[in-house]
């Protein structure tokens, strides 16, 4: 009956920062962040195993054995919001600094090992930028065993992309696209690896390729505090390329396992107040409660993307909806034209939470008469946080980015971008320890891509 | 600063300069049962879009060495794409652990080797082989 202590949410105090956004706890992905903190060593330490392997096996199944990796140097000036820390993908570390090394640094190196053309064996490991609740693990981007019974069939199993949007299945590799990284307001919250298996089909018709995949498995969604199990994930591609042209369907569903720890205080007092005799009260409550406790909640994806090659134009365009657990819509649109070895490119992106702003109400004056003025304080403080959590999970922002990349030789691009992002009120869920006020910011990139 | 620029001239120079014109040879072995392809099926084949001969066994696609500046060229005449372009291209596919790009001997001796031992290989040569163990399938004119 009697709500939990102030303390026990006074870690969502601070604003913004406090809550994990359903964002965070939307299916995210395991690849990940942070260079900083106590993880690099472990990570150093994993590389060197993955290395020593690596050369050790070499030398005695040369043949067999493919090793190959690719990397970026990147820097980038964010101007923003005081405290407001631009994010690559809503699982990186929150960094506030207005130079950034860590947000598209990376490095990636993959050994293949094909004893014949039926089976082959992938594993591909990344260091990059960490945050404290990612483990060793999760520098591991895939790792898989893939049979093919003949030249049409494809079946995978171990950790896989998750293979449903355009660059889903290299959003590490910045050597094999244009931009300085994946337009934020799309792929900043799209999941990208399975542990589970996948079974694709392929039809070379004519010059016509179509490629059928199915998919079903788990993945982790890693914020900088928390680690959410999304399970099952199940889902169909399917895509199309002839002359030029790649069309490419895909449908995911998936379930949240858990709801992060931290918001367990509050949905049981939210619980007790969905009792009390008060019915404004104890009927906002129980919506509240719904709108928080997301696990076993199904969220689909459903995603369309296009990309045109003709002459030196490119062009491509995604677009996504998704309902149930955060339910958005995003999508980009890209043009670049090619001079000699020089891409000059232009990108429009946007995204939209459908959900309307959450009032919060006044639960203070109402509960006053029934419960005295310090328990319906603690009451309106329960309130204020709930409203605040479901609010700061709304992403409403919009980019427009304009830049360039020279290949500098057929291993090495040189690429440099200007961003100009605008985020509106209670829409700024991909940013890290913003507040939800409305904000615009500039990001000026440079970046050197490479592949070994 | 002066040598910094001139390394990226000469960079400029190397990636854009104009290969020397040839044609290029597919050849298997002669006991491969495959009598002729298409450049959209040569094109398929060296760009992972397919694995398979027409009669649906498992082609093993062989290549000169990563920076070769016959590669480029070979790869221009079938694709039209520079040698970054297709790179970029196979990063996408290799690193999403869809597909390996066609395994790299050191030379055309080599690859003609290979191709003689195993049937179900397929390479590429920038000279007429004439050796009766093994079958053009296709010229590509550059």
């Amino acid at each position: 009956m009697v709500p939990a202590s102030q303390s026990d949410w006074s870690c969502f105090a601070d604003g913004r920062s406090g809550p994990p956004t359903q964002h965070d706890r939307a299916m995210g992905s395991v690849r990940s962040q942070g260079w900083v903190g106590r993880r690099a060593r472990d990570v150093a330490t994993f590389g060197l195993g993955v290395l020593g392997c690596v050369f050790y096996t070499t030398a005695s199944f040369a043949e067999d054995f493919h090793i190959s990796g690719f990397g970026t140097v990147g820097l980038a000036k964010v101007d923003a919001p005081v405290g407001w820390g631009y994010r690559r993908d809503i699982s990186q570390q929150i960094d506030h600094n207005t130079f950034r090394a860590d947000l598209d640094s990376r490095l990636g190196v993959q050994v293949n090992y094909a004893p014949s053309s039926q089976f082959e064996l992938v594993v591909q490991a990344i260091v990059s930028p960490r945050t404290e609740a990612s483990e060793t693990s999760d520098s591991i981007e895939w790792a898989f065993a893939a049979y093919r019974p003949n030249p049409n069939w494809t079946l995978r199993v171990g950790r896989v992309n998750l293979d449903a949007f355009l660059l889903s299945d290299h959003l590490n590799v910045g050597f094999s696209y244009d931009l300085a990284r994946p337009p934020v307001e799309f792929y900043a919250q799209l999941p990208s690896t399975l542990d589970g298996a996948d079974l694709a089909r392929v039809w070379n018709h004519g010059g016509t390729l179509w490629r059928v995949k199915a998919f079903a498995g788990r993945t982790t969604s890693i914020s900088d505090t928390d680690r959410i199990e999304v399970r099952p994930v199940v889902g169909l591609m399917a895509s199309r390329e002839a002359g030029g042209l790649l069309l490419r369907a895909s449908v995911i569903r998936a379930k949240l396992a858990n709801i992060p720890p931290e918001l367990q205080p509050l949905l049981e007092a939210l619980d007790q107040f969905s009792l009390l005799p008060v019915p404004d009260v104890a009927a906002q409550a129980s919506v509240f409660r719904s709108q928080l406790d997301l696990a076993g909640t199904p969220s689909t994806y459903w995603a369309l993307g296009v990309q045109y090659e003709q002459a030196a134009w490119l062009w491509s365009g995604e677009f996504t909806h998704v309902s149930g657990i955060s339910v958005f819509s995003a999508g980009y649109a890209t043009v670049g034209r090619r001079f000699g070895p020089v891409t000059v490119f232009g990108l429009a992106s946007g995204v939209v939470t459908s959900q309307s702003t959450v009032a919060t109400p006044d639960w203070q004056s109402e509960l006053t008469p029934l419960l005295g003025p310090d328990l319906a304080q603690q009451a309106q403080q329960a309130a204020t946080f709930a409203a605040l959590a479901l609010n700061s999970n709304s992403t409403k922002q919009r980019a427009l980015a304009v830049g360039a990349r020279w290949d500098l030789t057929g291993r090495l691009a040189l690429k440099a971008q200007w961003d100009h992002i605008r985020t509106e009120a209670n829409g700024t869920a991909l940013w890290g320890g913003s507040s939800l006020d409305a904000a615009h910011a500039n990001v000026a990139s440079v970046a050197l891509d490479f592949i070994f | 600063m002066r040598t910094l620029l001139l390394t990226l001239l000469m960079v400029l120079a190397v990636t854009t300069a104009p290969c020397a014109r040839a044609d290029f040879y597919i050849v298997v072995q002669a006991g491969n049962p495959q009598r002729s392809l298409t450049q959209k099926e040569v094109l398929d084949l060296f760009m992972g879009r397919s694995r398979a001969f027409s009669n649906g066994d498992f082609a093993l696609i062989f290549d000169l060495p990563r920076d070769s500046r016959k590669r480029a060229a070979f790869y221009h005449a079938l694709t039209g794409m520079t040698l970054a372009q297709v790179n970029s291209y196979w990063s996408r596919l290799m690193f999403s652990g869809q597909s390996m790009p066609p395994q790299s001997l050191p030379d055309e001796a080599t690859i003609i080797g290979i191709v003689k031992r195993n049937p179900n290989a397929i390479g590429w040569l920038s000279s007429e082989p004439n050796d009766k163990q093994l079958r053009t399938l296709l010229v590509i004119k550059e």
